[in-house]
């Protein structure tokens, strides 16, 4: 028997929400995916009117549906907003090639201007080059530390409001786990805010932190939208494999879990006694660090003076050993 | 995107093999080893015991936590960890002159078995391990603990009391949420128990192993302005406002493996413990899933537990909290800004019903709308689901979760039910007065 649509739309139910647990047919599913992502734009606050927005496309599931729905609401709603891709390409043979060709369809499909800015434009290496140099152990970190500067290196160049980033409930959800597991809680902290605000920076907001990945999947696949799906050809960080795994697991048992855990992030209150790291610029580069030299600017040094493996490890050490080192100049881009 | 997210890099310290153990203890030098604590360090049974009672004696002198002739209430529940404290305190308080432990300990044993079987002997046994150390103590029935204000009478007839408590259980469905539940409710009957003892202190025997499995479970089940209530060293109950009561966790910073140890060196035999989670599988409920998580990096990243452990040390509830949970006695934290994730969650529940409707509609006139299908003339069910959503409303995030998975709520403690009427006859007053309120 055809169960029916639990918006009473008299339509067959052609899926049940992850979420919610509730049947719904496509187009309800539809009003209830973008209108939960619209109200968590006007709570958050994340827009104002006249805002030129980057969003970052990597070419995968969350920034392809996240240029979607962006593009369908700010239409749809005016919200008066001036949208571009911008994308990052690490220089990763094999990886980028294909999800920056998705970026590109995305571009003419929606018609929103696209930047791309490479690895080797912002910082003179690509990740290809980086692994010839440091091997696969370690070359997560780098694409990860150069990744986060490089969208605000982007965002500075292309002069936007604001960065909108796909992160997702889940990733959110893994992101306080792994900060709880690595005893970070500055980050803990930061890292249920919808929107980042840091002096000197562009501001990020993340339109999608309340919704699914399993749903953003679901839209996806219903409206056939194109997006390139890998994993990083890479080894995978293997201790944020075991938090992804846990997650899952838990969310089997209870699909709640994951806004659960976001509500313990958004509640938990870090003691006063406890020090956290000051947040200046990096003395080198410009850009927020927590250190005098932004770990980015550290990889770079190691990277350019043929000691890549500086930087990886404690940043205390890594800063002795900077230290010894002739003082090169400020590097710019 | 790549599995490293923007967010930083990642340095875990991984497990590295262990270099050829060096045999004699670390400590004396002389005597072989008997003990490798962290795959390193070798202590021989002479040096070790001291050692861990140090730790013990160590986590309970800072700041001065129990004052000389303070009565404290230790509760035993027969695990390994709860027989050591026992056997810790006891120790202390044998010692001569400066040494000694000033405190004057109250033990306490919760007796279980309403549900789950124990042998059949076991509250005997405990009674003479308890009769041996010479130190006053209780035995109390669970049930009778959690409903009956005269729970400390021997003769109380608890028959009544062990329907009630065990139609709660059968009442929930979820795994998760019955574990969840018992642990709240254990926890209403010791601090009951404190009480009717006249004890201002409490001490529970959880060692750092099994904190971190809490506070990981914690954060899970949205109960994470919670976790130093659930996990820290001294919590100021404050929802008791006669009596301050602390909780105490002497054991928080000793390992399992310290712990044990410690209990085979000096011979201390446990007792059977269970709990819903006994002899369930691993992925049946979400606090055995975090357990095993737990469990799997210890093995390959052996700092896991206690970076878990410090960070839950960093954590506190917030300080402007002025509503409790009439459940579990935490925080609420249920007044979110309409950009949180509780709010977001009704919003889907919304929009997943309304469909198209929802732009129009507000969540209040879909609530009236609600109320007026399930309208049924007279009958009692109605008053139930008011009184659900109305007890709802005195309780924190998770709690809520498991009040709506009980399937009636006749069996809940009367406190809970009569507070909540209480609360709500003070609503209805200041809706009376409050245009004259000035
Ligand atoms: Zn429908
Ligand atoms: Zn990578
Ligand atoms: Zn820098
Ligand atoms: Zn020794
Ligand atoms: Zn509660």
């Amino acid at each position: 028997m055809p169960i029916l649509c639990s918006a009473k739309c008299g339509q067959n139910a052609v899926l049940k929400r992850p979420k919610t647990g509730d049947t719904l047919c496509k187009e309800c599913f539809y009003w209830a995916f973008e209108l939960e992502i619209h109200s968590t734009i006007t709570n958050g606050k994340l827009f104002k009117k006249g805002d030129v927005v980057a969003i970052a496309a990597s070419g995968g599931k969350d920034s392809t549906v996240l240029a979607q729905v962006l593009k369908t609401l700010n239409e749809r709603y005016n919200y008066e907003l001036t949208l571009i891709l911008l994308s990052i390409d690490e220089g990763i043979t094999g990886y980028r090639d294909d999800s920056l060709k998705t970026v590109l369809e995305n571009k003419d499909e929606y018609q929103m201007p696209l930047k791309i800015l490479s690895y080797q434009q912002l910082y003179g290496w690509s990740m290809d080059k980086i692994v010839a140099e440091v091997g696969r152990k370690n070359n997560c970190t780098f694409c990860g530390v150069f990744r986060r500067q490089a969208l605000d290196r982007g965002a500075m160049l292309l002069n936007v409001d604001c960065i909108a980033t796909g992160h997702n409930a889940d990733d959110i959800a893994e992101t306080v786990l792994m900060n709880i597991l690595r005893g970070d809680v500055a980050r803990l902290q930061r890292c249920v805010n919808i929107i980042t605000i840091t002096e000197g920076t562009i501001p990020r907001c993340k339109p999608l932190k309340y919704t699914y990945e399993k749903e953003i999947v679901m839209y996806a696949y219903f409206k056939k939208l194109n997006y390139f799906s890998t994993e990083c050809v890479f080894a995978p960080n293997a201790y944020r494999g075991y938090a992804r795994t846990f997650l899952k697991d838990i969310e089997r048992l209870k699909p709640s879990s994951i806004m659960d855990i976001i509500h313990s992030g958004e509640t938990m209150c870090i003691k006063e006694n406890v020090k956290l790291p000051d947040i200046g610029v990096c003395t080198k580069c410009g850009f927020v660090s927590s250190q005098d030299i932004c770990k980015a600017c550290m990889l770079l040094e190691g990277l350019n003076r043929g000691l890549p493996k500086l930087g990886i490890g404690k940043s205390r050490k890594a800063n002795k050993a900077l230290a010894a080192l002739p003082n090169p100049s400020l590097l710019h881009f | 995107m790549c599995s490293i997210n923007e967010e930083g890099a990642e340095v875990f310290e991984e497990f590295k093999p262990i270099e050829p153990l060096e045999l004699k203890c670390r400590k004396c030098l002389i005597e072989d080893g008997n003990v490798v604590l962290q795959k390193k360090f070798v202590y021989c049974k002479t040096c070790f015991v001291p050692m861990v009672t140090h730790k013990f004696r160590a986590t309970i002198g800072k700041s001065k936590l129990v004052n000389r002739g303070e009565r404290v209430l230790v509760c035993v529940s027969g695990s390994q960890s709860s027989i050591s404290l026992l056997h810790m305190i006891w120790t202390g308080l044998q010692q001569s002159t400066y040494k000694r432990l000033t405190f004057d300990p109250v033990v306490l044993y919760i007796d279980e078995s309403v549900l789950h079987d124990y042998p059949q002997d076991q509250v005997n046994k405990i009674k003479k391990l308890f009769e041996k150390y010479g130190l006053t103590y209780h035995i109390v029935k669970f049930a009778a603990a959690v409903y009956s204000d005269n729970c400390l009478n021997e003769d109380i007839n608890v028959d009544q009391y062990n329907d009630k408590l065990q139609n709660i259980f059968n009442n929930l469905s979820d795994l998760t949420l019955k574990e969840d539940m018992l642990m709240k409710l254990r926890k209403r009957a010791i601090t009951k128990l404190a009480d009717l003892l006249k004890c201002t202190r409490m001490m529970t025997a959880e060692n750092e192993h099994k904190l971190s499995i809490r506070l990981l479970s914690n954060v899970a089940l949205g109960r994470g302005s919670q976790i130093s209530l659930d996990i820290g060293l001294a919590v100021n109950n404050k929802n008791n406002d006669k009596t301050s009561l602390v909780t105490i966790r002497p054991m928080r910073n000793l390992s399992a493996k310290e712990i044990s140890y410690y209990a085979l060196f000096n011979k201390l035999d446990d007792f059977l413990h269970s709990n819903f989670l006994t002899a369930t599988s691993e992925d049946e409920s979400i606090q055995k899933t975090t357990e095993r998580f737990i469990n799997d990096l210890q093995v390959n990243f052996p700092s896991t537990v206690s970076t878990i452990f410090r960070t839950g040390e960093k954590i506190s509830e917030k300080t402007s909290a002025i509503a409790y949970c009439l459940l579990c006695q935490g925080v609420m934290d249920v007044d979110m800004s309409p950009s949180s994730a509780m709010e977001a969650t009704k919003y889907s529940k919304y929009v997943s019903l309304m469909g198209v409707k929802a732009l129009k509609l507000s969540l209040k006139e879909l609530k009236n709308e609600e109320t007026n299908e399930k309208k049924c003339n007279g009958c009692k069910c109605r008053n139930k689901q008011d009184l659900k959503e109305e007890i709802v409303e005195s309780l924190c995030y998770a709690c809520a979760h498991i009040i709506q998975d009980l399937e009636s709520l006749d069996d809940l403690p009367e406190e809970i039910l009569n507070k909540e009427k209480d609360r709500l006859q003070f609503k209805k007053m200041e809706e009376q007065i409050k245009d004259f309120l000035l």
